[in-house]
Protein backbone atom coordinates (compact mmCIF):
# COMPACT_ATOMS: atom_id res chain seq x y z
CA UNK A 1 0.00 0.00 0.00
CA UNK A 2 0.86 3.83 -0.26
CA UNK A 3 3.67 4.78 -2.58
CA UNK A 4 7.85 4.13 -3.01
CA UNK A 5 8.87 7.64 -1.15
CA UNK A 6 6.56 6.47 2.03
CA UNK A 7 9.26 5.20 4.77
CA UNK A 8 7.86 3.57 7.86
CA UNK A 9 9.53 3.76 11.12
CA UNK A 10 8.47 1.96 14.06
CA UNK A 11 10.79 2.08 17.32
CA UNK A 12 10.10 -0.02 20.22
CA UNK A 13 12.02 -0.49 24.03
CA UNK A 14 11.67 0.76 27.65
CA UNK A 15 10.05 4.05 28.55
CA UNK A 16 12.88 6.54 29.40
CA UNK A 17 15.11 5.64 27.06
CA UNK A 18 13.59 8.95 24.91
CA UNK A 19 12.73 6.81 21.60
CA UNK A 20 9.73 9.16 21.50
CA UNK A 21 11.94 12.32 21.39
CA UNK A 22 14.09 10.10 19.15
CA UNK A 23 11.42 10.28 16.58
CA UNK A 24 10.53 13.56 17.25
CA UNK A 25 13.97 14.96 16.38
CA UNK A 26 13.90 12.49 12.83
CA UNK A 27 10.24 13.76 12.57
CA UNK A 28 11.32 17.57 12.61
CA UNK A 29 15.11 16.92 10.68
CA UNK A 30 12.39 15.77 8.23
CA UNK A 31 10.15 18.46 8.01
CA UNK A 32 13.42 20.88 7.73
CA UNK A 33 14.15 19.18 4.03
CA UNK A 34 10.26 19.58 3.36
CA UNK A 35 8.87 16.40 3.83
CA UNK A 36 5.97 15.74 5.51
CA UNK A 37 5.54 13.23 8.50
CA UNK A 38 3.11 11.76 10.63
CA UNK A 39 4.83 10.91 14.73
CA UNK A 40 2.62 8.77 16.72
CA UNK A 41 2.94 6.89 20.41
CA UNK A 42 1.75 4.63 22.57
CA UNK A 43 0.08 6.65 25.09
CA UNK A 44 -0.05 5.38 28.74
CA UNK A 45 1.55 5.16 31.75
CA UNK A 46 3.63 1.73 29.68
CA UNK A 47 5.08 5.12 28.26
CA UNK A 48 6.80 5.74 32.17
CA UNK A 49 9.21 2.04 32.84
CA UNK A 50 7.30 0.11 30.63
CA UNK A 51 7.46 -1.07 27.49
CA UNK A 52 6.98 1.60 24.95
CA UNK A 53 6.91 2.35 21.22
CA UNK A 54 7.14 5.46 18.61
CA UNK A 55 5.85 5.43 15.40
CA UNK A 56 7.19 7.63 12.42
CA UNK A 57 5.73 8.32 8.71
CA UNK A 58 8.06 10.36 6.63
CA UNK A 59 6.77 10.87 3.02
CA UNK A 60 7.23 13.35 0.29
CA UNK A 61 3.62 13.48 -0.10
CA UNK A 62 0.58 14.09 1.98
CA UNK A 63 0.33 10.94 4.32
CA UNK A 64 -3.14 10.02 4.07
CA UNK A 65 -3.13 6.90 6.74
CA UNK A 66 -0.95 8.67 9.78
CA UNK A 67 0.02 5.08 11.50
CA UNK A 68 2.81 2.66 10.39
CA UNK A 69 1.27 -0.67 8.95
CA UNK A 70 4.16 -1.90 7.05
CA UNK A 71 7.13 -0.93 8.21
CA UNK A 72 10.37 -0.24 6.96
CA UNK A 73 12.62 -0.23 9.72
CA UNK A 74 11.79 -1.96 13.11
CA UNK A 75 14.04 -0.71 15.79
CA UNK A 76 13.60 -2.80 19.26
CA UNK A 77 15.57 -1.82 21.96
CA UNK A 78 14.49 -4.19 24.34
CA UNK A 79 13.32 -7.86 24.50
CA UNK A 80 9.76 -6.74 25.83
CA UNK A 81 9.65 -4.22 22.82
CA UNK A 82 9.99 -6.67 20.19
CA UNK A 83 7.73 -9.21 21.95
CA UNK A 84 4.50 -6.77 22.16
CA UNK A 85 5.62 -4.78 19.06
CA UNK A 86 7.21 -6.82 16.46
CA UNK A 87 4.30 -8.06 14.83
CA UNK A 88 3.41 -6.54 11.60
CA UNK A 89 6.22 -7.06 9.58
CA UNK A 90 7.19 -8.52 6.18
CA UNK A 91 9.80 -8.84 3.80
CA UNK A 92 10.26 -5.09 2.99
CA UNK A 93 11.81 -4.59 6.79
CA UNK A 94 14.81 -4.25 8.36
CA UNK A 95 14.80 -5.07 11.78
CA UNK A 96 17.17 -3.74 14.25
CA UNK A 97 17.67 -5.16 17.58
CA UNK A 98 20.50 -3.83 20.77
CA UNK A 99 22.20 -7.66 20.86
CA UNK A 100 23.79 -6.68 24.08
CA UNK A 101 20.01 -6.92 26.03
CA UNK A 102 18.29 -9.51 23.99
CA UNK A 103 19.05 -12.69 21.60
CA UNK A 104 18.55 -12.37 18.10
CA UNK A 105 15.51 -14.42 18.42
CA UNK A 106 14.76 -17.64 15.71
CA UNK A 107 11.46 -16.09 14.98
CA UNK A 108 13.08 -13.58 12.20
CA UNK A 109 14.95 -14.75 9.33
CA UNK A 110 15.19 -14.29 5.37
CA UNK A 111 11.91 -15.53 5.22
CA UNK A 112 9.56 -12.72 6.94
CA UNK A 113 11.95 -9.72 7.19
CA UNK A 114 14.59 -8.44 4.97
CA UNK A 115 17.30 -8.25 7.13
CA UNK A 116 17.98 -8.20 10.93
CA UNK A 117 20.97 -6.36 12.42
CA UNK A 118 21.69 -7.26 15.69
CA UNK A 119 23.98 -4.85 17.65
CA UNK A 120 25.26 -4.10 20.82
CA UNK A 121 23.81 -0.68 20.78
CA UNK A 122 23.87 0.02 24.71
CA UNK A 123 27.07 -1.85 25.56
CA UNK A 124 28.93 0.42 23.39
CA UNK A 125 27.41 3.52 23.98
CA UNK A 126 28.46 2.73 27.48
CA UNK A 127 31.86 1.64 27.07
CA UNK A 128 32.66 4.36 24.31
CA UNK A 129 30.97 7.40 25.80
CA UNK A 130 31.04 5.93 29.43
CA UNK A 131 27.19 7.15 28.99
CA UNK A 132 24.14 5.36 29.54
CA UNK A 133 22.37 8.54 28.14
CA UNK A 134 21.67 9.08 24.54
CA UNK A 135 20.81 5.28 22.99
CA UNK A 136 17.82 7.06 21.25
CA UNK A 137 20.67 9.24 19.30
CA UNK A 138 23.55 6.02 18.69
CA UNK A 139 19.91 4.56 16.95
CA UNK A 140 19.27 7.79 15.01
CA UNK A 141 22.87 7.39 13.60
CA UNK A 142 21.81 3.73 12.94
CA UNK A 143 19.02 4.70 11.33
CA UNK A 144 20.82 6.98 9.55
CA UNK A 145 23.26 5.04 8.28
CA UNK A 146 21.27 2.27 7.20
CA UNK A 147 18.86 4.44 4.99
CA UNK A 148 20.38 8.07 4.74
CA UNK A 149 16.45 9.34 5.11
CA UNK A 150 18.16 12.70 5.72
CA UNK A 151 21.04 14.68 5.54
CA UNK A 152 23.07 14.47 8.71
CA UNK A 153 23.49 17.73 9.21
CA UNK A 154 19.91 18.10 9.06
CA UNK A 155 19.68 15.81 11.54
CA UNK A 156 22.52 17.23 13.59
CA UNK A 157 20.53 20.81 13.57
CA UNK A 158 17.59 18.56 14.83
CA UNK A 159 18.92 17.43 17.38
CA UNK A 160 20.84 20.65 18.93
CA UNK A 161 17.07 22.20 19.06
CA UNK A 162 16.22 19.03 21.55
CA UNK A 163 19.35 19.10 23.68
CA UNK A 164 20.72 21.27 26.90
CA UNK A 165 23.80 22.55 25.55
CA UNK A 166 25.95 21.18 27.54
CA UNK A 167 25.31 17.57 26.57
CA UNK A 168 25.47 18.62 22.59
CA UNK A 169 28.80 17.23 22.37
CA UNK A 170 27.98 13.74 24.03
CA UNK A 171 25.08 13.83 21.42
CA UNK A 172 26.90 14.29 18.80
CA UNK A 173 29.41 11.53 19.36
CA UNK A 174 26.35 9.08 19.74
CA UNK A 175 25.19 9.84 16.81
CA UNK A 176 28.28 9.62 15.27
CA UNK A 177 28.86 6.12 17.43
CA UNK A 178 25.57 4.94 15.25
CA UNK A 179 26.52 6.04 12.03
CA UNK A 180 30.31 3.97 12.63
CA UNK A 181 28.52 1.18 13.96
CA UNK A 182 26.86 0.34 10.79
CA UNK A 183 29.61 1.44 8.47
CA UNK A 184 31.59 -1.75 10.44
CA UNK A 185 28.70 -3.65 9.55
CA UNK A 186 29.31 -2.93 6.15
CA UNK A 187 32.73 -3.16 6.19
CA UNK A 188 32.90 -6.39 7.54
CA UNK A 189 30.60 -7.53 4.93
CA UNK A 190 27.53 -8.44 6.62
CA UNK A 191 24.85 -7.75 4.23
CA UNK A 192 22.42 -5.27 6.14
CA UNK B 1 7.23 24.06 3.16
CA UNK B 2 9.72 23.56 5.27
CA UNK B 3 10.22 27.40 7.16
CA UNK B 4 6.67 28.03 8.13
CA UNK B 5 6.09 24.25 9.39
CA UNK B 6 6.50 23.50 12.99
CA UNK B 7 5.41 19.85 14.68
CA UNK B 8 2.73 19.97 16.34
CA UNK B 9 0.58 17.38 18.66
CA UNK B 10 -3.09 17.75 18.14
CA UNK B 11 -3.92 18.93 21.18
CA UNK B 12 -1.44 21.73 21.08
CA UNK B 13 -2.64 22.44 17.77
CA UNK B 14 -6.58 22.92 19.71
CA UNK B 15 -5.20 25.07 22.05
CA UNK B 16 -2.81 27.20 19.54
CA UNK B 17 -5.91 27.84 17.37
CA UNK B 18 -7.87 29.13 19.87
CA UNK B 19 -5.18 31.79 21.13
CA UNK B 20 -5.34 32.21 17.33
CA UNK B 21 -9.08 32.97 17.67
CA UNK B 22 -8.96 34.90 20.55
CA UNK B 23 -9.35 33.01 23.32
CA UNK B 24 -8.54 34.60 26.44
CA UNK B 25 -9.79 32.19 29.18
CA UNK B 26 -9.78 28.62 29.69
CA UNK B 27 -10.82 26.54 32.78
CA UNK B 28 -10.67 22.97 32.65
CA UNK B 29 -9.83 19.87 34.48
CA UNK B 30 -7.21 17.88 32.55
CA UNK B 31 -8.23 14.03 31.66
CA UNK B 32 -6.38 11.86 28.97
CA UNK B 33 -6.52 12.02 25.94
CA UNK B 34 -6.92 15.82 26.36
CA UNK B 35 -4.79 16.76 29.06
CA UNK B 36 -2.24 18.43 26.77
CA UNK B 37 -4.69 20.92 26.41
CA UNK B 38 -5.13 22.36 29.94
CA UNK B 39 -1.00 21.62 29.73
CA UNK B 40 -0.38 24.14 27.04
CA UNK B 41 -3.02 26.75 27.57
CA UNK B 42 -1.70 26.86 31.15
CA UNK B 43 1.61 27.86 29.28
CA UNK B 44 0.43 29.93 26.87
CA UNK B 45 -2.66 32.31 28.72
CA UNK B 46 -0.17 34.15 30.68
CA UNK B 47 2.03 34.23 28.18
CA UNK B 48 -0.43 36.30 26.21
CA UNK B 49 -2.96 37.95 29.02
CA UNK B 50 -5.14 35.24 29.58
CA UNK B 51 -6.51 33.20 32.70
CA UNK B 52 -6.03 29.37 33.14
CA UNK B 53 -7.63 28.42 35.52
CA UNK B 54 -7.67 24.27 36.74
CA UNK B 55 -11.38 23.64 38.31
CA UNK B 56 -12.29 21.02 40.79
CA UNK B 57 -14.11 19.13 38.30
CA UNK B 58 -15.74 19.41 34.81
CA UNK B 59 -19.33 20.65 36.36
CA UNK B 60 -17.46 23.69 37.69
CA UNK B 61 -15.16 23.79 34.10
CA UNK B 62 -18.11 24.29 31.91
CA UNK B 63 -19.74 26.67 34.36
CA UNK B 64 -16.58 28.29 34.93
CA UNK B 65 -16.08 29.05 30.83
CA UNK B 66 -20.28 30.22 30.52
CA UNK B 67 -19.11 33.24 33.07
CA UNK B 68 -16.64 34.03 31.39
CA UNK B 69 -17.97 34.10 28.05
CA UNK B 70 -21.32 35.69 29.42
CA UNK B 71 -18.34 38.61 30.64
CA UNK B 72 -16.94 38.83 27.53
CA UNK B 73 -14.09 36.55 27.13
CA UNK B 74 -13.83 34.14 24.28
CA UNK B 75 -13.65 30.78 26.11
CA UNK B 76 -12.57 27.12 25.56
CA UNK B 77 -12.21 24.02 27.80
CA UNK B 78 -10.98 20.77 26.57
CA UNK B 79 -12.24 16.88 28.32
CA UNK B 80 -12.99 13.56 26.88
CA UNK B 81 -15.89 11.29 27.48
CA UNK B 82 -16.11 10.67 31.06
CA UNK B 83 -15.48 15.04 31.73
CA UNK B 84 -17.88 15.45 28.69
CA UNK B 85 -20.85 13.18 30.78
CA UNK B 86 -20.22 15.60 33.43
CA UNK B 87 -20.67 18.56 31.47
CA UNK B 88 -23.98 17.72 29.98
CA UNK B 89 -25.64 20.03 32.54
CA UNK B 90 -23.76 23.48 31.71
CA UNK B 91 -23.66 22.40 28.15
CA UNK B 92 -27.57 22.78 27.79
CA UNK B 93 -27.26 25.88 30.20
CA UNK B 94 -25.58 27.76 27.87
CA UNK B 95 -27.25 26.87 24.86
CA UNK B 96 -30.24 28.22 26.85
CA UNK B 97 -28.49 31.12 27.98
CA UNK B 98 -26.80 31.77 24.04
CA UNK B 99 -23.43 31.50 26.19
CA UNK B 100 -20.52 31.22 23.24
CA UNK B 101 -18.53 28.46 24.15
CA UNK B 102 -16.37 25.96 22.53
CA UNK B 103 -15.11 22.93 24.31
CA UNK B 104 -12.67 20.08 22.87
CA UNK B 105 -14.04 16.53 23.56
CA UNK B 106 -11.03 13.64 22.47
CA UNK B 107 -12.91 10.85 22.26
CA UNK B 108 -11.71 7.72 24.17
CA UNK B 109 -13.00 4.17 24.90
CA UNK B 110 -15.72 4.17 26.64
CA UNK B 111 -18.57 3.75 28.22
CA UNK B 112 -17.51 5.02 31.43
CA UNK B 113 -13.63 5.40 32.39
CA UNK B 114 -13.60 2.88 29.43
CA UNK B 115 -9.55 2.74 27.99
CA UNK B 116 -7.97 5.86 29.10
CA UNK B 117 -5.46 5.79 26.44
CA UNK B 118 -7.46 3.77 23.53
CA UNK B 119 -9.09 5.94 20.82
CA UNK B 120 -12.89 5.41 19.77
CA UNK B 121 -15.63 7.83 17.87
CA UNK B 122 -18.35 6.73 20.67
CA UNK B 123 -19.06 10.16 21.51
CA UNK B 124 -20.76 10.97 18.75
CA UNK B 125 -24.57 10.82 19.49
CA UNK B 126 -23.69 12.66 22.97
CA UNK B 127 -22.29 15.64 21.43
CA UNK B 128 -25.90 16.01 19.82
CA UNK B 129 -28.19 14.57 22.39
CA UNK B 130 -26.25 14.63 25.56
CA UNK B 131 -28.14 17.56 27.35
CA UNK B 132 -31.71 16.77 27.54
CA UNK B 133 -34.67 18.84 26.11
CA UNK B 134 -34.88 19.96 22.24
CA UNK B 135 -31.74 21.95 21.69
CA UNK B 136 -29.10 22.80 18.95
CA UNK B 137 -25.08 22.90 19.02
CA UNK B 138 -22.90 22.92 16.15
CA UNK B 139 -20.25 19.79 16.03
CA UNK B 140 -16.62 20.09 13.99
CA UNK B 141 -14.85 16.71 13.28
CA UNK B 142 -10.88 17.55 12.77
CA UNK B 143 -8.98 14.58 11.40
CA UNK B 144 -5.56 16.13 11.19
CA UNK B 145 -3.51 18.37 13.56
CA UNK B 146 -3.51 21.11 10.10
CA UNK B 147 -7.18 20.49 10.66
CA UNK B 148 -7.44 20.55 15.01
CA UNK B 149 -6.00 23.86 14.31
CA UNK B 150 -7.94 25.12 11.89
CA UNK B 151 -11.81 23.84 13.01
CA UNK B 152 -10.96 24.90 16.39
CA UNK B 153 -10.70 28.86 14.97
CA UNK B 154 -13.40 28.16 13.38
CA UNK B 155 -15.19 26.99 16.50
CA UNK B 156 -14.59 30.14 18.34
CA UNK B 157 -16.18 31.96 15.08
CA UNK B 158 -19.13 30.03 14.58
CA UNK B 159 -20.02 30.01 18.60
CA UNK B 160 -19.28 33.92 18.58
CA UNK B 161 -21.47 34.79 15.51
CA UNK B 162 -24.33 32.07 16.49
CA UNK B 163 -23.94 32.58 20.51
CA UNK B 164 -24.08 28.76 20.79
CA UNK B 165 -22.07 26.20 22.19
CA UNK B 166 -19.32 24.95 19.56
CA UNK B 167 -18.12 21.38 20.16
CA UNK B 168 -14.75 20.23 18.40
CA UNK B 169 -15.00 16.37 18.64
CA UNK B 170 -11.44 14.80 18.36
CA UNK B 171 -10.05 11.64 19.53
CA UNK B 172 -7.16 10.04 20.86
CA UNK B 173 -5.22 9.76 17.75
CA UNK B 174 -5.31 12.79 16.17
CA UNK B 175 -4.98 14.55 20.20
CA UNK B 176 -1.16 12.98 20.55
CA UNK B 177 -0.83 12.81 16.67
CA UNK B 178 2.12 14.91 15.43
CA UNK B 179 1.95 16.53 12.00
CA UNK B 180 3.61 19.84 10.44
CA UNK B 181 1.36 22.14 10.23
CA UNK B 182 1.71 26.41 9.20
CA UNK B 183 0.22 28.89 11.30
CA UNK B 184 1.96 31.24 10.17
CA UNK B 185 -0.90 32.93 8.62
CA UNK B 186 -3.48 35.42 11.25
CA UNK B 187 -6.72 33.78 11.07
CA UNK B 188 -10.06 35.77 10.19
CA UNK B 189 -11.63 36.57 13.58
CA UNK B 190 -15.20 37.11 14.23
CA UNK B 191 -16.79 39.10 17.39
CA UNK B 192 -19.88 38.81 18.49
CA UNK B 193 -22.43 41.76 18.11
CA UNK B 194 -22.99 43.87 20.94
CA UNK B 195 -25.77 45.98 22.09
CA UNK B 196 -24.75 49.87 21.02
CA UNK B 197 -27.76 51.95 22.99
CA UNK B 198 -29.31 51.06 27.06
CA UNK B 199 -32.50 52.81 26.26
CA UNK B 200 -34.83 49.98 25.43
CA UNK B 201 -32.39 47.35 25.89
CA UNK B 202 -33.47 43.99 25.82
CA UNK B 203 -30.93 41.28 26.34
CA UNK B 204 -32.72 38.36 24.36
CA UNK B 205 -34.67 40.82 21.44
CA UNK B 206 -33.52 40.08 18.37
CA UNK B 207 -33.67 41.01 14.66
CA UNK B 208 -33.78 38.72 11.69
CA UNK B 209 -30.65 36.98 11.89
CA UNK B 210 -32.35 35.50 15.27
CA UNK B 211 -28.89 35.72 17.39
CA UNK B 212 -29.55 38.05 19.96
CA UNK B 213 -27.37 41.08 21.34
CA UNK B 214 -26.82 40.31 25.00
CA UNK B 215 -24.42 42.62 26.45
CA UNK B 216 -20.96 41.53 27.84
CA UNK B 217 -21.56 41.56 32.06
CA UNK B 218 -19.43 44.56 33.74
CA UNK B 219 -20.75 46.95 30.97
CA UNK B 220 -23.58 48.79 32.06
CA UNK B 221 -26.63 47.10 30.79
CA UNK B 222 -29.44 45.03 32.84
CA UNK B 223 -28.78 41.94 31.27
CA UNK B 224 -30.82 38.71 33.01
CA UNK B 225 -29.55 35.23 32.10
CA UNK B 226 -31.48 31.98 33.17
CA UNK B 227 -32.00 28.49 32.54
CA UNK B 228 -35.37 28.75 33.19
CA UNK B 229 -37.77 30.05 29.68
CA UNK B 230 -37.62 33.52 28.83
CA UNK B 231 -38.81 35.95 26.94
CA UNK B 232 -36.87 39.01 25.22
CA UNK B 233 -35.98 40.39 29.29
CA UNK B 234 -34.21 36.97 29.94
CA UNK B 235 -36.39 37.21 32.93
CA UNK B 236 -38.90 33.77 33.40
CA UNK B 237 -41.87 32.30 32.25
CA UNK B 238 -44.28 29.77 32.20
CA UNK B 239 -45.59 31.49 28.89
CA UNK B 240 -46.14 28.15 26.35
CA UNK B 241 -45.97 30.66 23.29
CA UNK B 242 -42.93 32.52 24.71
CA UNK B 243 -41.53 29.04 24.77
CA UNK B 244 -42.17 27.88 21.77
CA UNK B 245 -41.00 30.40 20.11
CA UNK B 246 -37.60 30.43 21.93
CA UNK B 247 -36.96 26.73 21.16
CA UNK B 248 -37.89 27.18 17.85
CA UNK B 249 -35.40 30.78 17.61
CA UNK B 250 -32.60 28.43 19.03
CA UNK B 251 -32.82 26.24 16.27
CA UNK B 252 -33.26 28.88 13.22
CA UNK B 253 -30.37 30.63 14.09
CA UNK B 254 -28.79 27.81 13.53
CA UNK B 255 -30.66 26.27 10.39
CA UNK B 256 -31.09 29.38 8.41
CA UNK B 257 -27.31 29.31 8.11
CA UNK B 258 -26.19 25.66 7.24
CA UNK B 259 -24.67 27.16 4.45
CA UNK B 260 -22.35 29.25 6.66
CA UNK B 261 -22.10 26.22 9.37
CA UNK B 262 -21.90 22.72 6.96
CA UNK B 263 -18.91 21.76 5.43
CA UNK B 264 -17.90 18.05 3.43
CA UNK B 265 -15.03 16.80 2.32
CA UNK B 266 -15.90 14.77 -1.07
CA UNK B 267 -13.77 12.89 -2.95
CA UNK B 268 -14.52 11.51 -6.47
CA UNK B 269 -17.68 11.33 -5.44
CA UNK B 270 -19.24 11.88 -9.04
CA UNK B 271 -18.81 8.41 -10.27
CA UNK B 272 -18.35 6.31 -7.59
CA UNK B 273 -20.23 3.04 -7.21
CA UNK B 274 -18.76 2.41 -3.28
CA UNK B 275 -19.20 5.44 -1.71
CA UNK B 276 -17.83 5.48 2.02
CA UNK B 277 -19.29 8.17 4.43
CA UNK B 278 -17.05 8.82 7.87
CA UNK B 279 -15.46 11.50 10.04
CA UNK B 280 -12.43 12.21 12.03
CA UNK B 281 -9.21 9.61 12.35
CA UNK B 282 -11.13 7.23 10.45
CA UNK B 283 -11.77 9.04 7.46
CA UNK B 284 -7.75 8.90 7.05
CA UNK B 285 -8.14 4.81 6.34
CA UNK B 286 -10.67 6.02 4.08
CA UNK B 287 -8.70 8.41 1.65
CA UNK B 288 -5.90 6.10 1.63
CA UNK B 289 -8.43 2.88 0.55
CA UNK B 290 -10.03 4.73 -1.85
CA UNK B 291 -6.92 5.62 -3.56
CA UNK B 292 -5.65 2.02 -3.55
CA UNK B 293 -9.25 1.00 -5.18
CA UNK B 294 -9.05 3.36 -7.26
CA UNK B 295 -5.58 2.73 -8.94
CA UNK B 296 -7.33 -1.30 -9.25
CA UNK B 297 -9.62 0.23 -11.45
CA UNK B 298 -12.21 0.62 -8.91
CA UNK B 299 -14.92 3.06 -8.55
CA UNK B 300 -14.96 4.21 -5.02
CA UNK B 301 -15.58 7.75 -3.41
CA UNK B 302 -15.11 9.50 0.17
CA UNK B 303 -17.48 11.95 1.79
CA UNK B 304 -15.73 13.07 4.71
CA UNK B 305 -17.94 15.04 7.46
CA UNK B 306 -16.21 18.39 9.02
CA UNK B 307 -19.51 19.70 10.74
CA UNK B 308 -21.41 16.69 11.96
CA UNK B 309 -24.29 18.70 13.64
CA UNK B 310 -26.09 20.44 12.48
CA UNK B 311 -26.98 17.44 10.31
CA UNK B 312 -29.08 18.42 6.69
CA UNK B 313 -30.16 15.04 5.42
CA UNK B 314 -30.86 16.84 1.93
CA UNK B 315 -27.53 18.48 1.90
CA UNK B 316 -25.53 14.80 2.63
CA UNK B 317 -27.99 13.29 -0.31
CA UNK B 318 -26.89 16.03 -2.94
CA UNK B 319 -23.64 15.64 -1.66
CA UNK B 320 -23.22 11.82 -2.06
CA UNK B 321 -23.79 11.31 -5.54
CA UNK B 322 -25.60 8.09 -6.75
CA UNK B 323 -23.21 5.04 -5.27
CA UNK B 324 -25.28 2.01 -4.92
CA UNK B 325 -23.49 1.44 -1.66
CA UNK B 326 -22.47 3.60 0.87
CA UNK B 327 -20.00 2.10 3.40
CA UNK B 328 -20.23 3.98 7.08
CA UNK B 329 -16.72 2.87 8.66
CA UNK B 330 -16.84 4.04 12.76
CA UNK B 331 -14.84 3.32 15.69
CA UNK B 332 -18.43 2.47 17.82
CA UNK B 333 -21.37 0.19 17.42
CA UNK B 334 -23.11 2.36 14.55
CA UNK B 335 -23.87 5.92 15.22
CA UNK B 336 -23.27 7.72 12.23
CA UNK B 337 -24.52 4.90 10.53
CA UNK B 338 -28.20 5.85 12.05
CA UNK B 339 -27.83 9.22 9.88
CA UNK B 340 -27.15 8.03 6.82
CA UNK B 341 -30.10 5.55 7.40
CA UNK B 342 -32.43 8.12 7.89
CA UNK B 343 -31.21 10.15 4.74
CA UNK B 344 -30.99 7.42 2.46
CA UNK B 345 -33.95 4.82 4.00
CA UNK B 346 -33.89 1.92 1.84
CA UNK B 347 -32.95 4.06 -1.54
CA UNK B 348 -29.15 3.03 -1.45
CA UNK B 349 -27.99 -0.24 0.17
CA UNK B 350 -25.92 1.40 3.09
CA UNK B 351 -23.65 -0.96 5.21
CA UNK B 352 -22.06 0.16 9.01
CA UNK B 353 -18.35 -1.04 9.31
CA UNK B 354 -17.62 -0.74 12.94
CA UNK B 355 -14.20 -1.27 15.11
CA UNK B 356 -14.32 -1.45 18.50
CA UNK B 357 -11.44 -2.32 19.95
CA UNK B 358 -9.12 0.29 20.79
CA UNK B 359 -7.60 0.50 17.95
CA UNK B 360 -7.89 2.26 14.30
CA UNK B 361 -9.63 0.86 10.72
CA UNK B 362 -6.69 0.31 8.77
CA UNK B 363 -6.92 0.93 4.77
CA UNK B 364 -6.11 -2.65 4.36
CA UNK B 365 -9.08 -3.57 6.42
CA UNK B 366 -11.46 -1.79 4.58
CA UNK B 367 -10.31 -3.64 1.63
CA UNK B 368 -10.22 -6.43 3.92
CA UNK B 369 -14.32 -5.73 4.22
CA UNK B 370 -15.62 -4.93 0.87
CA UNK B 371 -13.91 -8.41 -0.19
CA UNK B 372 -15.27 -10.27 2.36
CA UNK B 373 -19.10 -8.71 2.23
CA UNK B 374 -19.26 -8.38 -1.60
CA UNK B 375 -19.53 -5.21 -1.98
Amino acid sequence: MGNDSRFELRMTGSGGQGLILGSIILAEAAIMEGKTVTQSQVYGAEARGGTTKAELVISDKHIAYPKVTDPDLLAAMTNEGLKQYGGGISRKTRVVIDSSVMSAPDSLDEENCRGLLALPIRSTLISRLESELGLNIVLLGIIEGLTAIVDVETLRKAIAMHVKKQFLDLNMKALDLGMEMVEAQARAGIRI
Amino acid sequence: MSEKMVLMQGNEAVAEGAIAAGVRFYAGYPITPSSEVAETMAKRMPEVGGTFIQMEDEIASIMAIVGASLAGKKVLTATSGPGFSLMQEGLGYACMVEAPIVILDSMRYGPSTGMATKVSQMDLMQTRWGTHGDHWVIVLSPSSVEESYQLTIRAVNLAEKYRNPVIVLSDETISHLREPIDISIPPVLVERRLPTAKADYLPYRTDESLVPTVANVGTGFRTSCTGLVHGESGFQTANGHVAEALVERLRDKLFNNLDDIIQFETDRVEDADVLFMSFGITARGVSEAVETLRSHGRKAGSLRFITLFPFDDDRVRKAAGNARTIVVPELNSGQLVLLVKRVFGDSRKVVPMNKINGDLISPQEILNFLREENL
